[in-house]
């Protein structure tokens, strides 16, 4: 890949607050509920173990990129795995993006729907939302990495949600720890892994990075902060409504912060969902452009905004194949199965490759 | 140009479309309930009978409260027959207090709170009351201050419990905790005409076990079950103390603290709660020594906690007789013992339970008068 001018690099802040929009989609508001069918109160436990587990897999990724400073995953994979093996992994990352924004994009308008909007048609919404994702990215990085800084100072408040009802947390829900088990924590760190999709995609935007050597400091924010994040939702929603009530929650963030209130505001909740649909753009925009910048360097062309014309109207389409949100969960399903590919077996498979054939090491900017 | 033209007419089409047009809920075209009521309407249970409360908001109403009732298998089922007979549509999230009658709480309230929880826009931080008389009488109610009966009976739970009374806030979402937990029994604030049909209060405490009302406390009672729980804060206390002729003394219990002990896990386990709270400002005395003595102090102190601790131990054997441990004493062998309370049923075994309440309070604020 050819070297990216200054301009259009990424901050180091700017790559953080990307790849953390990217990663707080939709998930954080059922996964307490995920997490506790299978860990019980003990949900926190497999989070640590999941967080620990992505912190590794971001670690190999890093070390990956810094091997091929210059080069994004399609490039590295074609060069280390031939060019069959090599476009099979592009293919992956181009369905695999398509998907996952399809779903994220069909959860948004299922819930918006449910919850603030009951009358308002679903196409509309979509159609929304789709239209102004085309605006965004048919710019550089650049400009969709300065709207994800300009959202985090705006959703960052949010976080403080999580601690009005902390007088009311009951601690005695958490106990006994490991009541579970350790089979059921451990097996719910499958799903909590599945929460972390998005931070794989540095492999994708590395080359965007302007200052490399920070690239390990800004790979462990995205994980440490989105860990963090994940665990005050759980923590407060547990401790608040206790496992079982938990249970029967479809969107259980939303029924905490429906109780919370703040002197001034009375639905917390629409106003964290007005902000959440910002963090959802990200997810849904980061998402889609794997999947622009794979096609782009699969046909070769100039400059991704030429893709758009016929990614956009199929990420609108395919939006609208489950015929109700069971299905739309069982899509997610699919999604999550394929997101492990991507946060492991693509970066620790090229890592391998790279050692094995010696790629460049210790390159940086 | 053309450009121009086509941008323009997306965003005109855009601007048009936008959510607002779509859910656009004009206020006066809206009944807002202020509080929700139920009693059967069938001895079983079967048959729903819903009472709602809206204020009304126009100048020249003769009213400023709209009352309206329906019958119904369902709570759904009545909510449609209400909007069926209104003029506006029903709006659910500003409910101030749900009042559910005694009759219908000894049937069992699962249903109802259920459907409840089911409505999203449903307000889950309404008050929960149980009414000792039809809901619907309560409802009709006119207190001297305002006909605004929701807001009225709002205002004064709130009022009372930061306040006066012992009797807890109890709010929808707090009450489905219990109801959703494995070990946990819920209570709920009772609410009664008195003084012949002239005044509303808050009488004391519905105590349940699962989704139906198994008794109730006076309010003594209820400071007993709250001190129990360890949930008492700035409440006043007002008793006799012995062989002194009748002397009245009032304190104001500023909080403390509960440890639960467990003694012995078996059959019938032996479990100790100690209570142990800073008390102030003897509000009423006429004691023949001087308070600021320690003597003095140190006799109200015991008579005090010999006091509450008979009452709390006559409450603890009161609620063992309804069953339903609501003194959160499952919860806590559930986290502390969880073996322990794998092998037994919790519901056989708290009746059974030796459980010996000891209160310990102690004066740190006299008031301003020595004599």
């Amino acid at each position: 890949m050819k070297a990216i001018p200054e301009n259009k690099t990424l901050t180091d802040f700017q790559m953080f607050t990307f790849l953390t929009g990217i990663i707080i989609g939709t998930g954080v508001l059922s996964l307490p509920r995920v997490l506790a069918e299978i860990a019980g109160h003990d949900l926190w436990l497999s989070l640590l173990l999941g967080g620990l587990l992505i912190g590794a897999s971001g670690t190999v990724i890093v070390l990956l990129c810094r091997r091929f400073p210059r080069d994004n995953v399609f490039e590295i994979s074609e060069r280390l795995l031939g060019r069959f093996l090599g476009k099979l992994i592009i293919l992956y990352y181009i369905l695999f993006g398509v998907f996952a924004a399809a779903v994220v994009t069909r959860i948004f308008g299922d819930l918006t729907r449910t919850i603030s909007f009951v009358r308002t048609p679903r196409v509309l919404f979509i159609a929304l939302l789709v239209l102004t994702l085309a605006y965004i990215l048919r710019h550089d990085l650049v400009v969709f990495g300065r709207y994800s800084e300009l959202i985090f100072y705006l959703f960052l408040p949010t976080l403080s949600f999580y601690f009005l009802e902390i007088g009311n947390i009951n601690w005695l829900n958490f106990l006994p720890v490991g009541a579970a088990g350790a089979g059921s924590i451990v097996r719910a760190v499958l799903p909590s892994l599945y929460s972390f999709f998005g931070f794989e995609f540095m492999l994708v935007f590395y080359p965007f990075l302007k200052q490399k050597k920070n690239d390990m400091k800004v790979m462990g924010a995205v994980i440490g902060f989105v860990l963090l994040v994940y665990l005050f939702s759980a923590v407060a929603i547990v401790g608040y409504f206790g496992e079982i009530r938990t249970l029967g929650l479809t969107w259980p963030l939303l029924d905490y912060l429906k109780n919370v209130r703040l002197p001034f505001f009375d639905r917390v909740e629409q106003l964290f969902l007005f902000l959440w649909v910002q963090t959802v753009l990200i997810t849904i925009g980061g998402t889609l452009l794997v999947a622009v910048q794979g096609v782009t360097h699969l046909l070769r062309l100039r400059h991704h905004k030429f893709t758009l014309p016929v990614l956009i109207p199929l990420l609108f389409a395919l939006t609208f194949i489950p015929p109700n949100v069971t299905q739309t969960y069982e899509a997610v399903d699919i999604v999550s199965y394929l997101s492990i590919g991507g946060m492991f077996v693509v970066p620790v498979l090229l890592y391998l490759a790279a050692r094995v054939k010696g790629g460049k090491t210790g390159a940086k900017a | 140009m053309r450009k121009r033209k086509a941008a323009a007419v997306c965003l005109l089409v855009v601007l048009l479309s936008t959510a607002g047009c779509w859910d656009q809920q004009p206020i006066d075209r809206l009944t807002i309930v202020y509080a929700l009521g139920f009693d059967p309407a069938a001895s079983d249970g079967q048959m729903l009978h819903l009472q709602t409360v809206s204020p009304v908001f126009e100048r020249d109403a003769r009213t400023s409260r709209e009352l309206m009732d329906a019958e119904g298998v369902t709570f759904d089922a009545a909510l449609q027959t209400l909007q069926r007979r209104s003029n506006a549509r029903l709006v659910l999230g500003k409910v101030k207090v749900v009042a559910l009658s005694e009759e219908l709480c000894r049937l069992g309230i699962k249903a109802v709170m259920h459907q409840l929880d089911r409505d999203y826009q449903f307000n889950t931080r309404a008050y929960l009351l149980v009414t000792e008389d039809r809901v619907a009488d309560v409802f009709r109610f006119t207190p001297q201050e305002t006909e605004r009966i929701a807001s009225y009976i709002e205002e004064m739970v709130s009022a009372n419990t930061e306040q006066v009374s012992a009797v807890p806030l109890v709010r929808y979402v707090d009450f489905m905790k219990k109801l959703d937990s494995r070990h946990d029994n819920g209570y709920i604030p009772l609410l009664s005409i008195v003084a012949e049909g002239k005044a509303l209060q808050l009488t004391g405490l519905a105590v349940f076990r699962h989704d139906k009302m198994v008794g109730k406390y006076d309010q003594d009672e209820t400071l007993a079950v709250m001190l129990i729980n360890g949930n008492l804060f700035d409440k006043a206390y007002t008793f006799e103390m012995p062989d002194s002729d009748g002397e009245i003394v009032t304190v104001r219990i500023m909080g403390g603290r509960r440890r639960l002990t467990v003694a012995d896990l078996g059959r019938a386990p032996e479990i100790e709660i100690r209570y142990t709270a800073k008390a102030g400002y003897l509000e009423e005395h006429k004691l023949p020594e001087k308070i600021f003595e320690p003597e003095a102090v140190a006799k109200v102190e015991k008579a005090l906690s010999e006091n509450l601790t008979e009452l709390a131990n006559r409450v603890m054997k009161k609620q063992q007789g309804f069953g339903s441990d609501v003194f959160g004493i499952g919860p806590y062998l559930a986290a502390f013992c969880p073996a322990y309370m794998q092998s037994v049923d919790w519901e056989e075994t708290f009746p059974r339970a030796n459980i010996k309440v000891s209160v310990d309070i102690r004066l740190d604020r006299v008031g301003i008068r020595q004599d």
